[in-house]
């Protein structure tokens, strides 16, 4: 997903919500959100599977000016680690990065996935271990 | 007094203890899983290892969503929902 696709799915996710704002129950406000904005991700892949492939004008990061030399190591780090976090498969991505992104408890994790938190548990863990392989070189401490 | 091992390898924590290293990590391990763990690590070099790899892992992720939001991409997404909520 490029950036521009992002900022679509947050817009609709938004619009969506307000939609629905009615049917809120008040509660886990962070997990709605999530769920809406899972769900209207599927919707874009299911709609997208139906049309001819197209491709953006804008593929690439967006620039930024003048920034300080950490902030593109920063970046360019934060970089590293989102590109393998999205090669992961779908179910442990989504553990690792509402709990460990977006440090969402267990619980609110499970309810935004519709999972039990077990299941979150095991997805977590096992995403951590898939992602801490792909990223040895950034997690791996001296012997 | 010493503890059950089963090691995997240099770079892999003994089998049974991954999910209790994963929530002592989450700072989630409470009581016996807790006292369990943190005496096993006493005597076990590869989970003191990995233990501390995975809490450098988690502290890098932490640092992904520290990174502040794009105020321009903000504003744009501010805008397509305004327009979209205007046609409706």
């Amino acid at each position: 997903m490029n950036s521009t696709d992002a900022e679509d799915l947050v817009g609709q996710t938004l619009l969506a919500a307000a939609r629905a704002w009615g049917n809120f129950d008040g509660r886990y406000i962070r997990s709605w959100l999530v769920t809406i904005l899972k769900n209207e991700h599927l919707k874009g892949i299911r709609s997208k599977a139906s049309r001819p492939k197209t491709v953006g004008l804008e593929d690439g990061k967006e620039l930024t000016e003048g920034s300080p030399e950490h902030e593109i190591d920063t970046r360019a780090f934060a970089d590293e680690i989102l590109k393998e976090l999205d090669s992961l498969p779908e179910d442990f991505r989504m553990a690792v990065a509402l709990c460990d992104v977006e440090q969402m408890s267990y619980e609110d994790a499970a309810q935004a996935l519709g999972v039990p938190i077990g299941t979150v548990r095991s997805r977590l863990f096992r995403g951590r271990r898939l992602l801490r392989d792909k990223l040895k070189a950034y997690t791996e401490v001296p012997k | 007094m010493s503890f059950f091992h089963r090691h995997r390898g240099p770079d892999e924590p003994c089998r049974h203890m991954e999910g209790r290293l994963n929530l002592v990590a989450d700072g989630r391990a409470r009581g016996l899983t807790l006292w369990y763990t943190l005496a096993h690590l006493a005597t076990c070099p590869y989970c003191r290892r990995f233990l501390d790899s995975l809490k450098t892992l988690l502290a890098r992720l932490h640092q992904v969503r520290q990174s502040e939001p794009n105020e321009v991409v903000v504003a744009r997404i501010v805008e397509q929902y305004r327009s979209a909520q205007a046609r409706e």
